[in-house]
C-alpha cells in the first residue's frame, strides 16, 4: 500500500470519528439531566426570542429530525446565536477572528515547546546522572506539577504588575484597528510575548521528560554500543544512532497530550485575558451559553483530529517498520 | 441600515463571515501542530479581502444594547461605562469613524475612533449614530442603535443559608445600594413563598423563611422618570444535611471497602488455617521475600521516598485539620452566617492582610482573604478535598479502565474492536474542553467534580490493562487452567487480575497527580463547588478579588505551593514505582 492510500483510509477513519463526534456533542447537550429546551433557551430571554430558539433548533420536534437538523447546521457552518459574548450574533460571525488569535498563540507555543523540549530532553540524557541532568529534570519536573493558571499568574504579577515590561491584558492594543502593518506585528508580538512563554514553558516540561527517558533507554540498547566499538564520534552517536529511535514514543505522546495542550491554552488565555477560543470558553461557561459552547467543543475536538492525523503521517516518515 | 433589537435579524456580513471561519478553520488545522505561527499577517486579512467588491465602506455596530447604571449620585462621578464597539464595520483602506450619542435637544456628546469609551450618565434613551468614512475616496455610510439606560436595582448577593434549629430564620433584604440619576421613588419586592405571592415595599425589608428550599426574589426598582430597573437574588435555604450527607465519602465508600477488606482477610485467615501445608507456606515466605525485596528497592530510590515521606505528611494534615488549624470551627461557617440587618452596610475596611497575630498568639499565620477568613487554616482543610478528588476520581477511571481493558485483551475478537474503538475515540476527545462541557452542564457540585473527572481519565488506563493481558493471556499457566475446567471469571479474577494490578499501580499514582491537577484546573475556572474549600477555590478567589495585581502573596502562596507540592510528589511517588515495578526499567 502506497502513502496516498494510507492516508485515504487514515482520513476516512478521521471522518467516521468526526460524524461520531458530532452525534457525542449534539447528545451530550440533550441527554444530561434536565430539559434541553431549558439548556439552549437563555433563562432571561422573552417568550419571543424563546420560541425563535426552539424553532432553530427545531426543538419541538422528535429527536432524529432533530439531529438531521443539526448535522446540516453543522456542515453549513452554522451554529446558531450566542447568547451571552455579543448578545443575539451569529457565532460564524466571530468564532473565526478568536480562532486565529489562539493559532497565533498555540501555534507559536507549540512550535517553540516541541524544539526546546526535544533539545533539553536530549541535553539531560546524554548527560545522565550529572548535575545538569538532575538540575534540568528536577526544574521540568517542577513546571510540570505547576498548573498552568498559577504560573501564568506569576508571570503576569512580575512581568507585567511589578516590572510593567508587559501588558497586562489582551491580544491587541486598544487602538490596534488604527495601526500600519508593520506595528500591528510588532504590537500582536509584543502582546503574544508573556502568553507564549508561560504555554510553553507548561508543556515543554513534559516533552522534556517524556524525550529523557527515551533516549536514555535507546542509549542502554545494544546497537549502541556496537556503533561506539566503531568507533562513531559522539555527535553522530547521539543524532544519527539515538534520536531516530528515541523520537518515536515522543511523536505518539505529543499527539495524545495535544488535549492537554488545549487546556493549558485554555488557561493561559483567561489569565491574560488573551482574546481567543479560551477565553470564549470562560465566558461561554460564566453565562451559561450552550449554543456557542457547542460550537467550541466541536472546533476543540476538530483540532484535536487533525493533530492526531499529522503525527500518524508523520510517524510513518519517522518510523519505517510501520506498517501502511 | 437601521435596526431594532431582535433575534431575527440577518445580518449583512453574514457570507463575508462564513468564509472568514471556513478559511481559519483550515489554517487552525494547518498550524496546530505544524512550524511555529505566522505571526505576521493583520487579523481577519480574509474577510477584507472578501468583502473588498463592495464599493461603499459598511457600518456595523452590535445588536441595541440595555445598559445598567452603575453607580449615580449627585456629587461623585458616575462610573458605568459600556464600550461601544464597531470593529465590525469593513471599508478599503484608513476609515475615520463619528459617533453622535443623543440624549435630548440640551444633552447631545460627539466622540471618534473605532471604539470609544462613554459614561452612561442618565436613564432614558440614548440614540447611537455611528458614521464611517473611507479616508482616501471620500466613501462614508451609517448605522445606528439604541441603548436604553435604566435605573440600577442591587438587592444585594444572591445567598445560601443553613436552615435554623428553631425553624424561623428572618433574611434581610436591602436595596439602599440601588441608584439613578433621577432617583429612586418605589422599591418592590415580589417572591413565591409556599404557594402564594408576597409583595414587599420599601428599601430595608425582612421577611421569615422557614422552610428549606431556593427562593428567587425580584426587586423591582422605579425611578422619578418612571424608568425601571431589575434585580433578582436567590435566597437558597439549605436544609441542615442528614449524618450520611455530611459523611457520604465515609457511608458510601470507605466504610464498603473497609467491609470488604475486613471479610476478604478474615476468610483468608480462615482458609488458611484449613488447609495449610508446605507448599503453602513456601508460598507464603516467598511473597513475604517478594515484597521485602520490592521496598527495600523502592526504598533506595531516595526521590520516591521523598514523595511517600511529603505525602504522608499532607494526608496527616488532612485528617487533623480541625486540630492544627488556627480557627477552630469549620472556616466556611464564617461566611455562612447570614449578617444581622444592622450589619449589612458595615465593610470591613482591613481584610485581606497580611498580621499574624491579630489576637493574642498566632491566630492568622498566613493572613486572611477578603472575608478575613484564616488562610492558613483553609490550606488546611482544602487537602482534604485534593486527597478526596484524588483517589476517588481515580478509582473510578481504575474500576472502568481495568473493566474495559480486560474485557478487551481477554475476550479478544469483536468486543476488542468495540471497546478498543470507544477508548479511541474517548482518547481523542480534548478532555479539558469535556470537562468544562460537562460541568457547565451538571453544575457545581462537589460529587459531579469527582465523576466528571473519573469518567474523563479511564482510556490510559484501559490501554495499559489491555496491553498487559494480551501478554499474560498467552502464558502458560492460563493455558493450564483452562485445561482442567477454569471459568472465564476465575481466570480472570484468580489469575490474569494479580498479574496485571501491580503493573498499573504505577499509572494509578500518576493518574491521581493528574486528577489533583484537574480538580484545581476546574475549581479555577468557577465550576468547583462553593461550598467546599480546596485550594484551586481559594486561588480562584484570590484571582477574581484581584490578589495577583495587587501583590497580596500570603493568599496565594499557600494554596499554589501546595498543590504544587502535592501534584510533584504524586509524581515522584508514581516514577518511583515505575521503576520499581516495571523491571524491563530497572536496569537504567
Amino acid at each position: 500500500m502506497d502513502m496516498r492510500s494510507y492516508v485515504a483510509r487514515k482520513a476516512v477513519y478521521l471522518l467516521i470519528t468526526l460524524v461520531v463526534i458530532i452525534a457525542f456533542n449534539f447528545f451530550l447537550f440533550r441527554i444530561m439531566p434536565g430539559d434541553p429546551a431549558a439548556v439552549l433557551v437563555p433563562k432571561t430571554a422573552n417568550e419571543d426570542i424563546k420560541n425563535f430558539i426552539r424553532e432553530k433548533y427545531h426543538l419541538n420536534d422528535p429527536l432524529h429530525e432533530q439531529f438531521a437538523s443539526y448535522i446540516v447546521q453543522v456542515f453549513t457552518l452554522d451554529f446558531g446565536n450566542s447568547f451571552s459574548t455579543m448578545k443575539g450574533a451569529e457565532i460564524t460571525d466571530f468564532l473565526g477572528d478568536k480562532l486565529m488569535n489562539t493559532v497565533y498563540l498555540v501555534g507559536t507555543g507549540t512550535f517553540l515547546a516541541i524544539v526546546l523540549g526535544i533539545a533539553i530532553g536530549k541535553f539531560a540524557a546524554w548527560r545522565r546522572g550529572k548535575p545538569a541532568d538532575a538540575i534540568s529534570m528536577s526544574l521540568a519536573l517542577v513546571f510540570y506539577s505547576m498548573p498552568t493558571f498559577l504560573f501564568a499568574l506569576i508571570l503576569l504579577m512580575v512581568f507585567g504588575g511589578m516590572l510593567g515590561w508587559f501588558p497586562l491584558k489582551g491580544a491587541v492594543d486598544e487602538n490596534h484597528w488604527d495601526m500600519d502593518f508593520v506595528s500591528k506585528v510588532g504590537d500582536r508580538a509584543y502582546h503574544l510575548v508573556l502568553p507564549v512563554i508561560a504555554f510553553t514553558l507548561e508543556i515543554m516540561a513534559d516533552f522534556a521528560l517524556i524525550m529523557r527517558n527515551s533516549l536514555t533507554d535507546v542509549l542502554t540498547e545494544d546497537y549502541i554500543t556496537t556503533a561506539r566499538a566503531k568507533g562513531v564520534s559522539n555527535k553522530s552517536l547521539l543524532n544519527d544512532h539515538a534520536m531516530p529511535n528515541a523520537m518515536l514514543p515522543v511523536v505518539t505522546v505529543i499527539a495524545i497530550s495535544i488535549g492537554w495542550v488545549l487546556g493549558g491554552a485554555i488557561m493561559v488565555e483567561i489569565v491574560f485575558s488573551y482574546d481567543g477560543v479560551g477565553m470564549l470558553t470562560w465566558d461561554a461557561v460564566n453565562d451559561l451559553d450552550y449554543p456557542l459552547l457547542q460550537a467550541l467543543f466541536l472546533v476543540m475536538a476538530i483540532a484535536v483530529l487533525a493533530a492526531n492525523l499529522i503525527a500518524d503521517i508523520v510517524y510513518t516518515y519517522l518510523d519505517p517498520r510501520v506498517k501502511i | 441600515m437601521s435596526r431594532n433589537f431582535s433575534y431575527h435579524d440577518s445580518r449583512k456580513g453574514n457570507f463575508a463571515a462564513r468564509a472568514r471561519l471556513g478559511s481559519a478553520l483550515m489554517l487552525a488545522i494547518a498550524l496546530t501542530m505544524v512550524l511555529g505561527a505566522a505571526l505576521a499577517g493583520p487579523n481577519g486579512g480574509a474577510a477584507r479581502s472578501a468583502s473588498s467588491a463592495a464599493m461603499v465602506p459598511i457600518a456595523l455596530l452590535p445588536l441595541d444594547y440595555d445598559v445598567v447604571i452603575v453607580q449615580c449620585n449627585e456629587s461623585k462621578a458616575i462610573n458605568g461605562s459600556v464600550v461601544l464597539d464597531a470593529r465590525n464595520s469593513t471599508g478599503i483602506g484608513i476609515l475615520d469613524y463619528r459617533w453622535t450619542l443623543y440624549y435630548n435637544e440640551s444633552l447631545s456628546v460627539n466622540k471618534t475612533g473605532v471604539s470609544p469609551t462613554f459614561v452612561w450618565n442618565r436613564t432614558g434613551t440614548w440614540a447611537v449614530t455611528l458614521n464611517v468614512s473611507e479616508r482616501v475616496s471620500g466613501l462614508w455610510s451609517t448605522d445606528s442603535m439604541t441603548v436604553r439606560v435604566v435605573p440600577n436595582a442591587n438587592g444585594g448577593p444572591d445567598r445560601v443559608i443553613w436552615e435554623d434549629d428553631t425553624g424561623n430564620l428572618t433574611v434581610p433584604l436591602n436595596a439602599t445600594r440601588s441608584n439613578s440619576d433621577k432617583g429612586i421613588v418605589e422599591y418592590v419586592w415580589t417572591f413565591n413563598y409556599s404557594g402564594e405571592e408576597h409583595t414587599l415595599e420599601g428599601p430595608l425589608q425582612q421577611f421569615t423563611f422557614s422552610k428549606p428550599g431556593r427562593y428567587n426574589v425580584l426587586l423591582k426598582v422605579t425611578d422619578g422618570a418612571g424608568y425601571i430597573g431589575y434585580d433578582n437574588i436567590s435566597i437558597h435555604i439549605k436544609r441542615l444535611p442528614y449524618f450520611y450527607e455530611k459523611h457520604w465519602i465515609f457511608v458510601f465508600i470507605e466504610l464498603p471497602i473497609i467491609a470488604i477488606a475486613a471479610i476478604t482477610l478474615v476468610r483468608k485467615y480462615r482458609r488458611d488455617k484449613m488447609l495449610i501445608t508446605p507448599t503453602d507456606i513456601d508460598k507464603a515466605r516467598l511473597q513475604m521475600l517478594n515484597m521485602k525485596k520490592t521496598w527495600k528497592i523502592f526504598r533506595s530510590n531516595k526521590t520516591g521516598m521523598l514523595g511517600l515521606i511529603v505525602l504522608l505528611v499532607m494526608l496527616a494534615m488532612a485528617f487533623f485539620a480541625p486540630w492544627i488549624s488556627t480557627v477552630p470551627d469549620h472556616p466556611l461557617l464564617l461566611e455562612m452566617r447570614e449578617p444581622k440587618l444592622e450589619e449589612l452596610n458595615w465593610v470591613n475596611p482591613l481584610p485581606p492582610m497580611w498580621d499574624p497575630s491579630p489576637y493574642t498568639g498566632w491566630r492568622h499565620p498566613f493572613g486572611t482573604d477578603d472575608l478575613g477568613q484564616d488562610v492558613y487554616s483553609m490550606t488546611m482543610y482544602g487537602a482534604r478535598a485534593s486527597f478526596i478528588v484524588g483517589l476517588v476520581a481515580t478509582f473510578i477511571s481504575v474500576v472502568i479502565g481495568a473493566a474495559i481493558g480486560l474485557g478487551a485483551g481477554y475476550f479478544g475478537k469483536m468486543a476488542d474492536e468495540v471497546l478498543m474503538r470507544t477508548t479511541d475515540f474517548f482518547l481523542v476527545l480534548p478532555w479539558f474542553p469535556l470537562m468544562i462541557v460537562m460541568m457547565a452542564i451538571l453544575g457545581p457540585e462537589f460529587i459531579w467534580v469527582i465523576v466528571v473527572i473519573g469518567l474523563t481519565s479511564w482510556p490510559s488506563t484501559a490501554r495499559i490493562v489491555r496491553s498487559q493481558v494480551l501478554t499474560i493471556k498467552e502464558r502458560q499457566f492460563i493455558e493450564r487452567a483452562k485445561a482442567i475446567g477454569a471459568g472465564d471469571s476465575y481466570i480472570i479474577r484468580t489469575h490474569i487480575m494479580p498479574n496485571v494490578m501491580p503493573l498499573i499501580f504505577a499509572n494509578t499514582v500518576l493518574l491521581i497527580a493528574l486528577a489533583i491537577f484537574s480538580e484545581a484546573f476546574l475549581d479555577f475556572f468557577g465550576l468547583g463547588d462553593p461550598d467546599v474549600i480546596s485550594w484551586g477555590t481559594m486561588l480562584e478567589r484570590a484571582y477574581e478579588k484581584g490578589a495577583f495585581s495587587n501583590g497580596w502573596w500570603w493568599w496565594i502562596a499557600a494554596p499554589g505551593m501546595a498543590i504544587v507540592l502535592m501534584v510533584l510528589m504524586f509524581s515522584l511517588v508514581g516514577y518511583a514505582l515505575d521503576d520499581v515495578l516495571n523491571p524491563k526499567l530497572r536496569r537504567r
